[in-house]
């Protein structure tokens, strides 16, 4: 049906169905549609949709099919034409799925989430589907910025606080078992039980009773699920490429960081298991590249194993081998020897701080030292890009911290002038749930003089994260439910794809929230450690 | 008999080309040329061939490709000619392929080639192609008519713009048949060194056409062709 219209859209493979190895089932006695709410190249490289796809796809009862958020030119001829939003798999418009559930993984997503539930025409307030014949999916949402869920609370049903390889399956569970009862079209009824299902929160019910905590959920890393057939994309996505989770959680403390937090306690899968999913992946893929992804990759305990067995399979079979960003010690440096086989994969180290006294503060105690000596090992095994990542803004920090910034990539250009450095930098936005949660977002006036002296100075290539973005990202990653309407006011006046550099119109963000009087600095300034907080209920 | 290749390592290396034809159609006529190449690879790879790879620090998968392919155009010449470290039957590649390559995608022809062929890409001059949706903006006596006149005219001149410099192509001189039956064109389109004319825009200025409405005409790849100088037409 959509084919006759794919001439006239950009990038058309974007919404083309029969990916090798995604599931088209006839029926089921409930239909799920995951939604990751950007376009098809990155929202088709989600990990946490991935493994939930084909959860709910081995269930006999069950079927599970994709929608994205289409691009600006598809939803001008969706709407033209009338059509309602449809999943990839069987073009079945998304009012006729049991569940929508929308992956959350960034801020700045929010306004897409509206596209969808619009383009579906479905209502975008959950108030506005508690209709008596109740007729809808349910809406539903999971993922990291469901930690703080109450900027986008409005229009939901329910969020699913934590990992979901586990809860998926009771809620699909009770959807079933309501879906065939006599009080099949009683909404209140089965957001009830399903309110009662450990990590689940229905802003609806649990609003009502301030005693209520929501406790996340966890899983048994090496028992839960791992897709060993992942959909191969034919757009180029942001991750194309084998992706192996070898670990969850993080061993460090990194005070900012959010993961670190909320993916407690550290887990591991054995080398076993990974290897097996490593051979079977790329056998039921024929991807060329791996990845094995972990918030810190050198502190898996039998990192020496894994590295020599993957790395020895991948150089036999021709396939490239990366790593995400590395931490700057002595077990990284075992692993580098490792990754240059074939074709070698950029190498990134996140250095957040120029100064010691900074690092140590946020809790990134890597010293100088440890930097200049990864970067030695990591030249003389050949490497000759390195990608650098730094923050600003972070709490305490001074000029004089900026100026170590300037002066540590100075030294790391003097050292290793052969290397070519790219240097990303990015504002601290103070997330949810961290040590930091209390600390004040530094005003765009400060960061933007930090952000010219760092460019006037700064050697190498660097990229700057959008500073009005992250102003946005820190209003709504501590935001309250007052947020709801600043985002419908915000996509009413055209807002899309906020997360996309160029797309992003601050414009609109500044003047919806004047005409609502909604003051930023109400969310970005300092919280006293007394004072509750929007997320106080959801208990880690 | 494998042909041996002496490479830089040292080793020998024993190659079997072979030359496999592919279709595509439906939607996923929407993938572009650098999209279908990462597919086949990909498919290739995942029917576990004896894939012979280059040496070096970057080992490549070695296969070729045919003239890159239109967003939008169905074809059924698509080729990959690919080199196997050992002999298998042509039968046992369709298969294995076929099984591994995602829907839309169908093997039609597997043949083993001798080493020294040249690339198809820097053979090929002629392309053929079917056009369907002519009868959105003509009846069929028009079209008619319209490839008549065509036909009949010793030049047709089309200005196109390439980095601001104005250029102009005879037309006429391309178009080696044009046909009409049953509500489809028929163009074979000869190709010119380094000036490749795409199929709807020829159509497109002899119908008089606009841009948007180029965009409806649905094209089919259908066959490559080496057009000798006695104007007869070998395919490959």
């Amino acid at each position: 049906m959509i084919e006759k219209y794919l001439p006239f859209v950009k990038k058309p493979s974007r919404y083309i169905n029969s990916e090798f190895n995604s599931v088209k089932k006839n029926s089921a006695k409930l239909k799920f549609c995951f939604c990751f709410p950007d376009m098809y190249e990155i929202g088709a490289s989600n990990l946490g949709i991935e493994i939930l796809y084909h959860i709910v796809n081995s269930r006999d009862d069950s079927l599970a099919e994709r929608v994205f958020c289409p691009d600006t030119d598809m939803e001008e001829i969706l709407r033209r034409e009338n059509i309602e939003l449809f999943s990839l798999e069987t073009e079945t418009p998304l009012k006729y799925f049991d569940i929508i559930g929308f992956s959350l993984q960034y801020e700045l997503c929010f306004t897409n989430i509206l596209t969808i539930l619009d383009l579906a025409k479905i209502p975008l307030l959950a108030k506005d589907r508690n209709n008596e014949n109740w007729t809808y999916p349910l809406i539903i949402a999971g993922g990291p910025v469901c930690f703080n869920p109450e900027p986008v609370s409005d229009f939901f049903d329910l969020f699913v606080i934590g990992e979901a390889e586990d809860v998926i399956n009771q809620v699909i569970d009770c959807a079933i078992e309501h879906k065939f009862s006599d009080e099949s079209k009683n909404k209140e009824k089965l957001l009830y039980k399903l309110s009662k299902i450990e990590g689940i929160y229905v802003p609806g019910i649990h609003r009502q009773n301030k005693e209520t905590f929501i406790k996340n959920r966890i899983v048994d890393l090496e028992k839960s699920f791992y897709p060993t057939k992942p959909i191969v994309p034919y757009v180029q996505t942001v991750h194309d490429r084998l992706n192996l989770e070898i670990s969850r959680g993080c061993v460090h403390n990194c005070k900012f960081c959010q993961a670190t937090n909320i993916y407690r306690p550290w887990r591991e899968r054995s080398p076993e298991k990974i290897f097996n999913y490593l051979v079977e992946g790329l056998k039921n893929t024929g991807y060329e590249r791996v990845t094995l992804s972990s918030f810190s990759v050198s502190n898996y305990s039998k990192i020496d194993i894994l590295i020599k067995n993957v790395s020895e399979y991948c150089s036999s079979k021709k396939i490239s081998l990366s790593v995400p960003s590395l931490r700057c010690d002595s077990m990284s440096r075992k692993i580098l020897p490792y990754l240059v086989f074939q074709r070698r994969a950029n190498l990134t180290f996140a250095i957040e701080a120029g100064s010691q006294r900074l690092r140590n503060h946020i809790g990134k105690n890597i010293k100088d030292e440890d930097i200049f000596e990864t970067i030695k090992t990591s030249y003389n095994l050949g490497w000759r890009k390195i990608k650098l990542y730094f923050m600003i803004g972070l709490p305490t920090e001074t000029f004089e911290d900026i100026e170590s910034i300037i002066k540590i990539v100075d030294k790391l250009f003097i050292s290793f002038p052969k290397i070519s450095f790219n240097i990303t930098i990015s504002p601290f936005v103070p997330k949810p749930h961290t040590p930091f949660q209390f600390e004040r977002m530094e005003p765009e006036k400060t960061l933007l003089q930090k952000k010219q002296i760092l460019f006037k100075k700064l050697k190498g290539d660097i990229k700057f994260h959008n500073i009005y973005m992250s102003k946005m990202e820190g209003v709504f990653s501590r935001g309250d439910s007052s947020l709801s309407k600043l985002i419908l006011l915000a996509w009413k006046k055209g807002a899309r794809f906020d997360h996309w550099h160029e797309r992003f119109n601050y414009n609109i963000w500044d003047e919806s929230m004047k005409e609502l009087g909604i003051e930023p600095e109400s969310f970005l300034r300092e919280r006293d450690g007394s004072e509750s907080l929007p997320w106080d209920f959801i208990k880690l | 008999m494998p042909n041996v290749v002496y490479q830089k390592m040292g080793t020998y290396r024993k190659k079997h080309i072979y030359r496999i034809r592919f279709s595509r159609t439906g939607k996923i006529r929407f993938l572009s040329h650098l999209e279908q190449i990462e597919t086949i690879r990909r498919a290739i790879r995942r029917a576990e061939l004896p894939v012979n790879y280059s040496s070096g620090f970057h080992p490549q998968m070695e296969i070729s490709f045919g003239p890159a392919i239109s967003v939008g155009y169905e074809s059924l010449c698509e080729f990959a000619d690919i080199e196997l470290e050992k002999f298998i039957e042509p039968i046992e590649i369709f298969k294995s392929i076929e099984k591994s390559l995602p829907h839309g995608f169908s093997v039609l022809e597997v043949k083993k080639i001798p080493g020294f062929l040249p690339s198809i890409d820097s053979v090929v001059n002629l392309a053929e192609y079917s056009i369907e949706n002519i009868e959105k903006f003509f009846s069929e006596e028009q079209v008619k008519k319209i490839i008549e006149d065509t036909l009949s005219k010793n030049e047709i001149l089309f200005e196109f713009f390439k980095k601001n410099k104005s250029e102009k192509l005879d037309l006429r001189k391309l178009i080696y048949k044009l046909e009409y039956s049953n509500g489809i064109l028929s163009l074979f389109l000869r190709f010119r060194p380094g000036k490749n004319i795409k199929p709807e825009i020829v159509i497109g200025h002899i119908f008089n056409l606009d841009e948007n409405s180029v965009k409806y005409l649905k094209v089919c790849r259908k066959m490559l062709y080496f057009e000798k100088p006695d104007g007869t037409l070998t395919s490959f």
